[in-house]
């Protein structure tokens, strides 16, 4: 679960020393990009499988016609 | 520092590969770098190479998470085909897991000098090869 977040961690641990390491700077951004979605999709996975834990019951009513469509002043 | 040998680095995730492989190439760590995406390629490598290289400085950098073999499964296998004594490496499980429980249960291996936790920054792999050549 962690594994993302390493990831994330160690790209931007090279940031400092991209010149050093002949980096290009695209190809980082690239790995920064898709590490940050890969952590986006365990934090997405850790709500969704907590959604409703511990939390207090609450009474999910389909809603009326009335609460479908909402007018807004302009 | 000395520089050593060959660091062989065991992980599926080639992002991981990729930072600690630069890293280890900037501070001139080791001659040599090593790296493998599945464990079994890896152990198949070492079966052939270990006598030609038993003399040889070399650190092993092993994941436990990995898809197919996983580090706990290569080190059963290390272990079962001698390979510890017939490379005599060093080796170090580098792991995203945090967990106290695979700390404890790398420590029971024995032949696991260090468990450290990702990614390896400049100063934990200094530290690192710092330890072992000391050690030596």
């Amino acid at each position: 679960m962690r594994a993302p977040l390493a990831r994330l961690l160690g790209l931007i641990g090279m940031q400092c020393h991209r010149k050093q390491l002949g980096l290009e700077e695209e190809t980082l951004n690239d790995y920064l990009y898709k590490a940050g979605r890969d952590l986006d999709n365990v934090v997405c996975d850790i709500i969704k499988k907590t959604e409703g834990l511990d939390a207090p019951a609450i009474n999910h009513k389909p809603p009326t016609d009335d609460e479908t469509t909402t007018d807004y002043p302009y | 520092m000395m520089k050593l040998q060959q660091i062989i680095l065991i992980d599926d995730d080639a992002i991981i590969n990729f930072v600690h492989n630069s890293l280890i190439k900037s501070l001139d760590l080791a001659h040599e770098v090593t790296v493998f995406e599945q464990a079994k390629d890896a152990l198949t490598y070492l079966s052939a190479s270990s006598e030609e290289r038993s003399g040889d400085t070399r650190l092993l950098l092993l994941d436990i998470n990995m898809p197919g073999m996983n580090g706990w499964e290569f080190l059963d296998a290390f272990i079962s085909a001698s390979l510890h004594e017939k490379t005599g490496l060093y080796i170090c499980i580098v792991s995203s897991s945090i967990s106290q429980e695979d700390r404890k249960r790398a420590a029971d291996y024995g032949i696991v000098r260090q468990f450290i936790s990702k990614p390896l920054n400049r100063e934990n792999l200094t530290d690192l090869v710092d330890g072992m050549t000391k050690n030596m």
